[in-house]
């Protein structure tokens, strides 16, 4: 049964692991989003650029917010 | 018949005729560039033309439409000053719909797996971090999908045509030619789909380094293709003005 728990704890760390490697990831690639939406919107300008942009970066936030739920885990 | 009563000058059965109002002349210029400046003649023939374009496409209903007839708002950073966009279309609404497709597909999955109770080993703080990665990344998938589509613009201009499009935010590609450069235009439209919501593909051959520019799934090719003729007429008829002159 202990050996069996154990088994468990190293799952769950291994789940975590690869969760916030993954979730760095995910905000690296929202920071890439970030710049190629400005850099798009410098060469298209729209009137809607401006509320893409703000999805991008709210992108960047919920990105923040999942590495730290993650390693609140 | 009235009689003249100046019977000295005038002979007797002559009609009284009445002296003419004086006629007021006024100076007209014999065409309105007459007055202009040669910037305001440039504009007032862009205006022209502009109305022209509305009459062969008609108007446009919103900045998320995929054919922006004379955008008021749209510029591209190597646009010139004195250029001016007619027409700038994106790829067809329909197009999308294979990845508006898979973002539902993709929202509905979690929840297939609640209902079969598929992770219900891992602790409830895993599952709900997993759930909340997952639709981050659905949410990704999706705006990145719709930024390609609308970032994705081939537009024509008084001065060339330009195809602007990102592949996957990573990639940009730009192409232009000159009016004076096309030698020929041509469509086709394939499918069911590009039948029935009238879109499909336009190859412009061009003289100039870039042989062709293809505007991909675009809607109501035929318009196009008559806007890229007027233009060409309109370019021909302003060299053979500048030649007489």
């Amino acid at each position: 049964m202990i050996n069996y728990l154990g088994l468990e704890n190293y799952f769950l760390i291994f789940i975590k692991i690869f969760f916030i490697i993954f979730s760095v990831l995910n905000l690296i690639f929202s920071l890439i989003v970030v710049k190629q939406v400005t850099s798009m919107s410098k060469d298209i300008n729209d009137k809607f650029n401006f509320i893409l942009i703000s999805f991008s970066y709210l992108y960047v936030i919920l990105s923040i917010l999942l590495i730290l739920s993650m390693i609140a885990l | 018949m009235n009689r003249s009563k100046d019977l000295d000058i005038i002979a007797p059965d002559d009609p009284i005729i009445s002296p003419k109002k004086p006629t007021i002349v006024t100076y007209k210029p014999e065409s309105p560039s007459a007055t202009l400046s040669p910037s305001d003649e440039v504009k007032a023939e862009d205006n022209t033309f502009k109305q022209e374009v509305y009459n062969l496409l008609g108007h446009s209903k919103s900045s998320f439409s995929n054919f922006l007839v004379n955008p008021k708002v749209l510029t591209f950073s190597e646009q010139d000053e004195d250029e001016v966009i007619y027409l700038a279309v994106r790829p067809h609404l329909i197009s999308n719909f294979s990845w508006i497709g898979l973002s539902i597909l993709m929202s509905i999955i979690p929840l297939f797996f609640s209902y079969l109770n598929f992770f219900d080993f891992l602790p409830i703080s895993y599952r709900f971090s997993a759930v909340f990665f997952w639709y981050l990344i659905t949410f990704i998938f999706s705006f990145e999908k719709f930024l390609s589509w609308y970032f994705d613009f081939y537009l024509i201009t008084n001065k060339r045509i330009v195809d602007i499009s990102f592949n996957n935010l990573l990639n940009k590609h730009f192409a232009q030619t000159d009016i004076s450069m096309i030698q020929d235009v041509s469509s086709s439209i394939k499918g069911i789909m590009g039948t029935f919501f009238n879109f499909g593909d336009l190859l412009i051959q061009t003289a100039s380094e870039i042989n062709q520019i293809n505007f991909e799934k675009v809607p109501n090719p035929q318009k196009i293709i008559k806007l890229i003729k007027e233009l060409q007429e309109l370019e021909k008829s302003s060299q053979l003005g500048g030649q007489d002159d």
